[in-house]
């Protein structure tokens, strides 16, 4: 595993990405500085990039980073170029299209246009296309559960783990869009060029999940 | 509605994913593409040159239904659909059909163009590439494959390229993979699934459609099937006999190519995937260690030609011209000219002392602002150019801009002494 940077994800994934970059031995340090973009690993040449959800798979697509994890969630709407190879299993939630308790019948049921706030754009967009619901969708970065409290939206598509968020704003799940985990990506040209450490990080990774 | 336009002054601006060249910029282009057309030139390769626009029908004939949303797509001046060429294979096969029938088999052809592909929605990458690419239409047989591939190295080589390697892998290895294992209906799921390089939903898949142990184990582990060893493990997962053909050729490909390029990095790479309705044989592409993308692909595509009446088979590779000059450490090269510098009743004999120094290849700037001597330097100092000279009553006055030394020289002696000064 030498000389190779893998991406991890700030915020959510965070914790487990790390603990699990802990667990397959390529770290050992704890996080000083949370605000340390770049961390060292346990072999030369090799580190840790934490970046924004968001921009991961740009650092893994672009070979900034020769592998990275980062949620199904994000792989699914952006459609990057990198080879998705394992499944780790963590950071498990899934994407849920949600009404407020009252308006389902109203908004849900009746089949007409509706105003969704996500983070998801294209994702909930190929969703409804699929289902035949026309839709007005509206992109957000953050608190897309405030929309339609708020009489932005009709409905939102976003992630769950608990259901707790929902529940405390007074939104129901009505339909699934995708299930999400945190999943091993790889550069394709640090998979050839890199392909000694790369091997060397799928074949510990292997080891570690069949340990669980 | 509003119709206010978010982008304000667009006018000032290029499209999404276009991009100009400066100068610097564009003479590394020319450069790149002149050593590249010194090797294809003289590996026999002859130049062509296709149309921007071709119609939409001629390019989705060449690349099937699924490549119209990556279009340009434009109306013509009678209605008619056209697109933007989204790559040079599919417009020179159509060349070769229509133009080239009767010629004298094979063709060797290459060709240096701008192409346009959009992806999505996105305007972060770009849409417009400069290729460099060859064709070799009408052998078959591994020495025809094997030349190709040498002749992507030697193009790496003298584009400068450090630390390439060339992976190869064969369509026809993984269609037989898949025709093996997989109903007909779910074989379109899982191509799309390997183009995409999603290699969990693949896992996923293969288990709901209960794929043979075998397949389904070769088709997982594809992304780490390289080098000789891939080999014998690919014969294990897949022993069909057209599996093994498509192994045996790949494997006496390697052979011959060390005859062809000894010393290149060049490894089995059975993961390769690249697009499934269009090559069908060997397939190859090219990386540099640090670059996340490869900087060129090609392969066999047997059956493109006889979309367009004239069945022949084929290889051929193309290059990102823009991806080679990104490996290229930026050089400031001065630009090496020489101002001349004149009065108006001189100006006859000042054109003259131009025309023999361009004659000889030298870069001359004339001055034609109507600034002083000392202005004129200055401004020709700024732009990088290294002598001036300054020619009044049969005498030419030479100044070094960077060291300010001067030199009196006679007019005739001017080319002599300007090429000895200063190795122009």
């Amino acid at each position: 595993m030498n000389g190779i940077t893998i991406a991890i994800p700030s915020g959510r994934l965070f914790p487990e990405a790390f603990s699990f970059l802990q667990r397959i031995g390529f770290v050992d340090a704890e996080v000083q500085d949370q605000r340390q973009l770049l961390l060292p690993a346990r072999f030369p040449g090799s580190q840790v990039l934490i970046a924004k959800p968001v921009d991961l798979l740009v650092y893994v697509e672009h070979g900034a980073a020769d592998a990275g994890i980062a949620g199904k969630d994000i792989l699914l709407e952006q459609e990057r170029d990198v080879y998705e190879l394992l499944d780790l299993g963590f950071g498990a939630c899934r994407g849920v299209v949600a009404v407020p308790q009252e308006r389902v019948e109203e908004v849900w049921a009746s089949g007409g246009l509706l105003r969704v706030a996500t983070k998801y754009p294209r994702t909930a967009e190929e969703f409804f296309w699929k289902q035949g619901r026309p839709v007005e969708i509206i992109e957000m970065h953050g608190s897309v559960e405030l929309a339609p409290r708020v009489g932005l939206a009709d409905a939102i598509v976003d992630l769950v783990m608990t259901g707790q968020t929902l529940r405390a704003n007074g939104l129901v799940e009505v339909a699934e869009v995708f299930q999400s985990t945190a999943r091993l990506v790889v550069n394709r040209v640090s998979l050839r060029t890199r392909s000694q450490s790369i091997q060397a990080l799928l074949d510990r990774i292997e080891e570690v999940l069949q340990h669980v | 509605m509003r119709l206010q336009n978010r982008k304000g002054h667009r006018y000032l601006q290029p499209p999404p994913g276009m991009r100009d060249r400066l100068p610097e910029e564009a003479e590394s282009v020319l450069a790149l593409q002149e050593k590249l057309r010194r090797t294809f030139t003289c590996w026999g390769y002859r130049e062509v040159t296709t149309p921007t626009l071709e119609y939409l029908e001629t390019i989705v004939r060449g690349a099937g239904e699924g490549v119209v949303e990556r279009l340009f797509k434009l109306i013509g001046i009678e209605g008619e659909l056209l697109a933007l060429r989204p790559e040079m294979t599919i417009p020179i096969a159509r060349l070769v059909a229509t133009r080239l029938n009767n010629e004298t088999l094979p063709l060797r052809l290459c060709y240096f163009s701008s192409i346009f592909r959009g992806k999505e929605a996105r305007g972060d990458r770009p849409r417009e590439y400069t290729q460099a690419g060859v064709e070799l239409i009408g052998a078959t047989g591994i020495d025809a494959d094997a030349e190709v591939i040498a002749l992507a190295v030697e193009a790496m080589q003298q584009a400068g390229v450090e630390e390439f390697q060339i992976g190869i892998g064969h369509v026809g290895f993984l269609k037989e993979l898949l025709a093996n294992g997989i109903e007909e209906s779910d074989q379109t799921e899982i191509k799309e699934l390997l183009y995409r390089q999603d290699f969990v939903s693949l896992r996923e898949r293969l288990e709901e459609l209960d794929v043979d142990q075998g397949i389904s184990e070769a088709v997982l582990r594809l992304p780490e099937m390289r080098g000789s060893r891939a080999l014998e493990e690919a014969h294990r997962l897949c022993p069909t006999k057209p599996a093994r053909a498509a192994l045996e050729e790949l494997q006496n490909l390697l052979e011959v190519l060390r005859d062809y390029c000894p010393g290149a990095r060049i490894q089995l790479d059975l993961g390769i995937i690249r697009d499934f309705t269009y090559y069908t044989g060997v397939v190859f592409e090219g990386y540099a260690g640090g670059l996340g993308y490869p900087l060129l692909g090609g392969g066999r595509y047997d059956g493109l030609l006889g979309r367009f009446g004239l069945p022949l088979p084929a290889t051929g590779f193309a290059m990102d011209v823009d991806r080679i000059l990104a490996t290229w450490a930026p050089v400031s090269q001065p630009r090496r000219g020489v101002l001349v510098y004149v009065h108006k009743a001189e100006r006859a004999r000042g054109l003259d002392v131009a025309r023999r120094l361009r004659g000889q290849g030298i870069v001359v700037v004339m001055e034609v602002t109507g600034r002083s001597w000392e202005e004129s330097c200055q401004a020709a100092r700024a732009q990088g150019l290294l002598l001036a000279a300054r020619i009044k009553d049969q005498h030419v006055t030479i100044r070094h801009l960077q060291t300010r030394e001067e030199w009196s020289v006679p007019l005739d002696a001017v080319e002599a002494v300007i090429r000895g000064r200063s190795q122009l």
